[in-house]
């Protein structure tokens, strides 16, 4: 095992690797930026070097800076967190030329699942169900047509080179999608430098499940559940849980054994998670794959009793997996609230500032993943995370029960957060069947304004 | 090329890395001067004595010594750096009789020009209509325009473009037409 690693990131995720770092006697050197240098939790790592200014260009996308920092401090391996460079392949091959192990994906995995269309071809070859469209880039609004035809309307327009929505245009009937193609090439055109689109089902009303993976050095591969991410906030992910509800048993049973077969055949190592889009019947296509630990991990852990960090720095320091895929059965039900420092009420406004009181309870089944402390700043140049509220029970109505205490008992001032939200969602009839997709929370939110 | 960061005692590193000196004893602070360099992960580095520092060089880091973000590298004697270490410790001016603060209304990092090589939203001298846009306020990637309470002057900024302020914090002077 590493004898001491440097976290590449900042805030909860810094805070939540330093933690089981901790735990298996890894010495831990974190870094900080003119921002966040005055933070509390810094006190429990073993090191701290202020990496630049708060601009993260200049601090936690440094990469120069970063692998300077590790082999200064002398440091064996490089924790990336998520977000910042964590699904950086150049940010991973250059650790490792520098003799600073990644704790993540090989980098070829990370290009591989990272880029969308060729983690789209990949995953196809290896038996993952794709949600039927074109297999190529469409030509041009004719070669969309073409291909319209065979996959059935409603359709949806995707740019190659896509992200965050722009480049993209659903379609429900033939006559509209020429202008609709034309349009949205353009906007592909003019956001990314590249034109070109595809053309795929469009599913409405789906549902966001993602399966958790772990891979190993030797080949070894296991699938840890799935999680329900559906409920979300113009794409963001406002509260999750697993087991999911969205996934029935059946497909369950169908999919998984896929999910963990297409990581063993690909030799992928270390976290993933496959993400996936469960349509109106319940079947489940793949949608995208993150190679890296996701913000949601806890529901996971909760109902595995794994804590995948320390599976990660294994993993990274080449030990076989000591998970089977036999004893990993989900036990009772995790959900998790994101409490953020932003308002519902003002169009989900950030609001950094002071934390003046950060109070939460304590008691069975409640876990509290934060790296803040009563006095400490949110800066404005990051996220809004305030903390993860993670609540375990037997079953769903426990954990719903129990949620909803730790929620009514967190007191938190300075700040305004989305508390209230998550009290309203865990109330809210649709949540409590369990019977919500991706749009259901935004309807629910315009329904009220 | 980067520049130092003013510090209280002087310059600090604008980087992490091993710091090679170029500038001598006695030197004098003045911008755009090359005070020396940093080397991280192979990677050299310029660094360069920013706008608003002054005085001369009384004491430098060693060469090869290791430095973090903000470490001195140069130390200019009492009292001899302006600008924003020395403007951050001095407080609030008082305000004229007629002038309008106009403050951050949250933390933030401000802008005061649309993009880098854009002229500023608004010139200090020139005249200002209600509600017309002095800066920008970025907080988590979200941008709100900072507008003017009333019609008048901008009479002075409080800040430099793209500086992180706190709540509260003055931004702008509006005085009368």
């Amino acid at each position: 095992m590493f004898r001491r690693i440097l976290i590449a990131n900042r805030g909860e995720v810094a805070a939540r690797v330093a933690r089981t770092a901790a735990r298996l006697g890894i010495e831990t050197v974190a870094v900080a930026s003119a921002a966040d240098a005055d933070q509390a939790w810094l006190s429990e790592v073993d090191r701290v070097v202020r990496i630049g200014p708060a601009r993260a260009a200049r601090s936690y996308l440094d990469v120069e800076a970063l692998i300077e920092v590790g082999r200064h401090t002398g440091c064996a391996a490089v924790h990336p967190g998520w977000g910042f460079l964590s699904e950086n392949e150049h940010f991973a091959a250059r650790c490792e030329a520098a003799g600073l192990t990644f704790i993540g994906p090989r980098p070829r995995h990370i290009r591989e699942f990272g880029d969308k269309s060729l983690a789209r071809a990949t995953m196809g070859k290896l038996g993952m169900p794709l949600i039927p469209g074109s297999k190529e880039p469409v030509a041009d609004a004719e070669h969309a047509k073409r291909v319209a035809e065979e996959v059935g309307y409603p359709v949806l327009l995707k740019a190659v080179a896509g992200g965050g929505g722009r480049g993209m245009r659903g379609v429900d009937r033939p006559e509209d999608l020429a202008a609709a193609f034309e349009e949205a090439s353009a906007e592909a055109l003019a956001s990314f430098g590249d034109g070109r689109m595809y053309l795929e089902r469009r599913i409405v009303g789906g549902r966001h499940v993602e399966v958790q993976v772990l891979g190993d050095a030797w080949g070894n591969a296991v699938v840890l559940g799935e999680r329900e991410c559906s409920l979300q906030r113009r794409h963001q992910k406002v509260l999750e849980e697993a087991p999911a509800p969205g996934l029935s048993p059946d497909e369950r049973a169908r999919i998984l054994p896929i999910v963990a077969d297409v990581v063993r055949r690909s030799g992928y190592r270390n976290a993933g998670t496959v993400e996936m889009l469960v349509d109106a019947t319940g079947k489940a296509y793949f949608m995208e794959m993150n190679t890296r630990l996701q913000v949601e991990h806890p529901v996971t852990e909760e109902i595995m009793g794994v804590d995948l960090v320390e599976h990660q720095l294994r993993i990274a320091a080449n030990q076989r997996l000591s998970l089977t895929q036999d004893e990993l059965v989900p036990k009772g039900h995790a959900i998790e609230c994101r409490i953020n420092a932003e308002d519902p009420d003002d169009g989900f406004r950030p609001c950094p500032g002071l934390v003046e009181t950060l109070d939460f309870p304590e008691g069975e089944g409640i876990r509290v993943d934060t790296h803040l402390t009563a006095g400490d700043r949110i800066p404005p140049n990051y996220d809004s995370m305030v903390a993860k509220l993670i609540a375990y029970g037997a079953d769903r109505s426990q954990a719903i029960e129990r949620m909803k205490a730790a929620l009514a008992g967190t007191r938190i001032d300075g700040v305004t957060t989305n508390i209230e939200l998550h009290k309203r969602i865990l109330d809210w009839d649709l949540f409590v069947s369990g019977r919500y997709d991706t749009t259901s929370l935004e309807t629910h939110l315009v329904g009220r304004s | 090329m980067l520049d130092a960061v003013l510090i209280e005692e002087g310059l600090g590193a604008p980087t992490v890395g091993v710091f090679t000196p170029r500038m001598g004893i006695g030197a004098p602070l003045l911008a755009g001067e090359l005070v020396g360099w940093i080397r991280k992960a192979g990677l050299s580095v310029e660094v360069r004595v920013p706008s608003r520092a002054g005085g001369v060089a009384v004491e430098l880091a060693k060469a090869g010594s290791w430095v973090e973000y903000g470490q001195p590298l140069v130390h200019s004697g009492e009292g001899t750096v302006a600008g924003a270490a020395t403007r951050a410790v001095a407080g609030e001016e008082e305000v004229p009789e007629g002038v309008t603060v106009v403050r951050a209304d949250t933390d933030g990092t401000v802008y005061l020009r649309p993009e880098p090589s854009a002229p500023p939203f608004a010139e200090v001298g020139a005249p200002v209509s209600a509600n017309a846009t002095l800066g920008l306020v970025e907080v988590m990637k979200t941008f709100s325009p900072v507008r003017a309470p009333r019609a008048g002057v901008l009479v002075k900024t409080c800040v430099d473009d793209a500086a992180s302020v706190e709540a509260g914090a003055p931004l702008f002077w509006v005085g009368p037409a």
